[in-house]
């Protein structure tokens, strides 16, 4: 299963690498929404999106808007992973079409944790 | 107008959450603020307007970013100093941002090496050390460009 982790942080896109590679997924990276849309567009569609919200050039909101307007890419699984901590903005992102919401900063277990909640890892024994 | 609430000892709190958390170790005890230090900030803007800050020494953020990207020091380039401390001061941003009540939004961060200097007296600071190397996180509401008062003797014909 193929994850894609879209962080204008090179760090932070490290960190959730590692996680979600510890967990089975094979993992690719994109430095902001455009890039993953153009990703996306040229045949590399991930079963799961880990997307910030604050990002240069295409920001995590409206990719996540992009996204849910394309009919082909309806099966993937948006999962925001961002500072936006208030409920104002959780409702927004949810109402966009995110499946889920992880505020920064968080623990491997929490992003496991949602993973599983949304049927993408197993729970552990 | 919205307002931070926000106390200096709930601010360590909430740093030492953060780095518990990418780093599995709270901040140590406190310390003299870094010379020469790699800074990062985020601006705050909104019913609250304000500049959250994080500086370190060269070799903190080295340190910082290494964790980070879990590569040996010598490996990190200048690059990924800036990105590390920028994403950390994201970070410390976005929890702030989350104790102003009302509509705020957040910055993309900034990074350059500049001495923070003196804090104002409305600034919230956290001196602390992480594995022996300082650091400094300040919360400083934005002053307010206040006008000129004419003075009491000029034109008034009351």
């Amino acid at each position: 299963m193929l994850a894609m982790v879209i962080d204008d942080s090179r760090a932070m896109r490290a960190i959730l690498r590692r996680i979600v590679t510890e967990l089975g997924f094979e993992c690719t990276e994109a430095g902001d929404g455009q890039e993953a849309l153009d990703k996306m567009r040229a045949g590399e569609v991930p079963e799961l999106c880990l997307v910030d919200w604050n990002m240069p050039v295409l920001d995590g909101l409206s990719f996540i808007q992009a996204v849910r307007a394309t009919a082909e890419w309806r099966n993937i699984t948006l999962m925001m992973v961002t500072t936006e901590g208030e409920q104002a903005q959780i409702v927004r992102a949810l109402a966009a079409g995110a499946h889920e919401y992880v505020i920064k900063p968080f623990t491997p277990d929490a992003i496991e944790e949602k993973l599983q909640l949304l049927g993408l890892v197993g729970v552990r024994a | 107008m919205s307002t931070l609430m926000l106390a200096t000892d709930e601010l360590r709190g909430l740093i030492d959450d953060i780095w518990t958390s990418l780093f599995e170790t709270p901040l140590d005890q406190d310390a003299p603020m870094p010379d020469d230090p790699v800074t990062a900030f985020v601006d705050i803007s909104g019913g609250w307007q304000g500049r959250v800050l994080v500086a370190t020494t060269t070799e903190g953020a080295l340190a910082l970013a290494a964790h980070m990207l879990a590569v040996p020091e010598s490996t990190v380039r200048e690059a990924d100093l800036a990105d590390a401390i920028g994403e950390l001061a994201n970070i410390v941003g976005g929890s702030v941002k989350s104790c102003v009540d009302g509509q705020s939004t957040l910055s993309l961060p900034n990074v350059s090496r500049f001495a923070p200097g003196a804090p104002g007296p409305d600034a919230l600071q956290v001196l602390a050390t992480w594995h022996h190397h300082p650091l400094c996180i300040r919360v400083a509401p934005a002053r307010p460009l206040i006008p000129a008062r004419r003075s009491s003797s000029e034109g008034s014909t009351s």
